[in-house]
């Protein structure tokens, strides 16, 4: 009888993702059409988790949003080359995510980054003589997160701090979800190490 | 020994995340108990994985209402926008084809409304087609204006290629001459039509007349005065 609670509750668990996957389905399908409301409403299902995700990635508010915009605009332009409709959500966060990285490659790229990777991953980030407030701590995260490489802090953003399902983050990643956990384990061994001081 | 120390850390990581179950669970939580290096590297990934939750629990601060009215305004300048370019492209050759036609039959109409002199009788007369080489008859009755023998018309290009020749012999009438297919013949044959239908005043066009027009890929010019064409236009 004990077993038989979860079970149940797992089965009904599975039937209302179904029915959400299903609607969703209707709602991809309906917008491949050219139905912008359906495509309204899936925007307003994913902008959150995209925003959040952008956010992380940026690191401000004003440009995640832009970003996510852009995102979904490009999203119901190309509707048509999404070939599994059953996968908008990942295929929505692939684009976010593209379209972030390739917003922040020229800083990437710069002698400025490089230094910065260099100084996060020799974990000389300067100890502070004070306790840091939230913003500086936020801060402090948001470098270290930044000098990550893309893979693992891609994988970090979206199944740790957003809480993403490792399937959709290897699908997102275009790897297995092995791959994904052993991102997110060296990104969290990294970031210990670069944040070591202020922990 | 390395490697069992970073496996163990990878399970203790993956177990911090929740995703180990039965036995690798269990297993990751014995060895816990008994292993303080084990519990050591447990703290380490939980206080990290706390802080990341800890920041992580910033909401972006995005009011969403706009950010909703904003996306259904983009999506309606750059998506409908881009169909309208779409329809656009589509028909903007044949309305600039239809327009460039307007022109030229305006033009063939105000050639013939210079040369004719007041005075003369109106006479009404059709063109027949010359059995040398194709020719589209159109006739105007409402464009009676004169019977002066006209010049040679105005010729219709596209693309530098000849589509076809709008000839005013009289006043009632316009040949159509040398048309590239039978399709443009058709539609020079309406537009031209057209043209000369909706010229409201037609005293005035000889005050406008351009020596050559462009509409698009369009252009006309005023033909040669060519004895062939001539001989559409029965005097």
């Amino acid at each position: 009888m004990s077993q038989r609670l979860p079970t149940d509750s797992q089965a009904q668990a599975a039937q209302e993702q179904a029915a959400l996957a299903s609607q969703e389905l209707g709602l991809v399908l309906a917008a491949k059409a050219g139905d912008r409301v359906a495509f309204g409403k899936l925007a307003q299902q994913y902008q959150r988790q995209c925003a959040a995700v952008a956010l992380r990635l940026l690191g401000n508010t004003h440009d995640a949003a832009e970003l996510v915009q852009d995102a979904l605009v490009k999203a119901y332009k190309n509707l048509d080359q999404l070939q599994q409709s059953d996968r908008f959500g990942s295929w929505l966060m692939r684009i976010v995510t593209n379209l972030a990285l390739s917003l922040e490659q020229p800083a990437a790229d710069s002698d400025e980054g490089e230094d910065l990777r260099a100084t996060i991953a020799s974990g000389i980030l300067d100890a502070p003589e004070k306790p840091l407030t939230s913003a500086e701590l936020g801060s402090a995260i948001q470098r270290a997160i930044d000098g990550l490489p893309e893979k693992q802090r891609l994988a970090l953003v979206m199944f740790a701090i957003e809480k993403m399902p490792q399937k959709d983050v290897a699908e997102i990643l275009s790897c297995s979800v092995e791959a994904v956990k052993w991102h997110v384990f060296m990104a969290r061994k990294q970031l210990r190490k670069s944040l070591g001081t202020y922990m | 020994m390395k490697n069992d120390t970073q496996h163990l850390d990878f399970l203790i990581s993956q177990y911090v995340d929740g995703c180990l179950e039965g036995t690798s669970k269990k297993s990751v939580e014995q060895k816990m108990l008994a292993d303080p290096g084990a519990r050591a590297l447990y703290v380490e990934h939980r206080e990290t994985q706390d802080l990341l939750d800890d920041w992580g629990n910033r909401i972006p601060l995005i009011h969403w209402d706009e950010f909703d009215q904003k996306l259904a305004a983009r999506l309606e300048h750059e998506v409908v926008g881009g169909e309208r370019a779409s329809i656009f492209r589509r028909w903007i050759r044949p309305m600039a084809a239809a327009a460039a036609l307007f022109v030229a039959a305006t033009l063939g109409y105000a050639w013939h409304a210079l040369s004719h002199t007041p005075g003369e009788t109106p006479e009404r007369s059709v063109a027949r087609a010359s059995t040398e080489r194709p020719h589209a008859v159109v006739e105007y009755p409402e464009a009676a204006g004169g019977n002066h023998p006209s010049h040679a018309g105005v010729v219709v290009e596209e693309a530098g290629a000849q589509l076809g020749t709008v000839a005013g012999g009289r006043a009632l009438h316009t040949t159509i001459d040398r048309p590239a297919d039978e399709e443009a013949a058709q539609s020079l044959r309406e537009n031209v039509a057209y043209g000369l239908q909706n010229v409201a005043d037609k005293s005035n066009l000889a005050n406008t007349l351009p020596s050559a027009v462009a509409v698009g890929e369009l252009t006309t010019r005023p033909a040669s005065d060519d004895k062939s064409n001539d001989a559409a236009f029965p005097q």
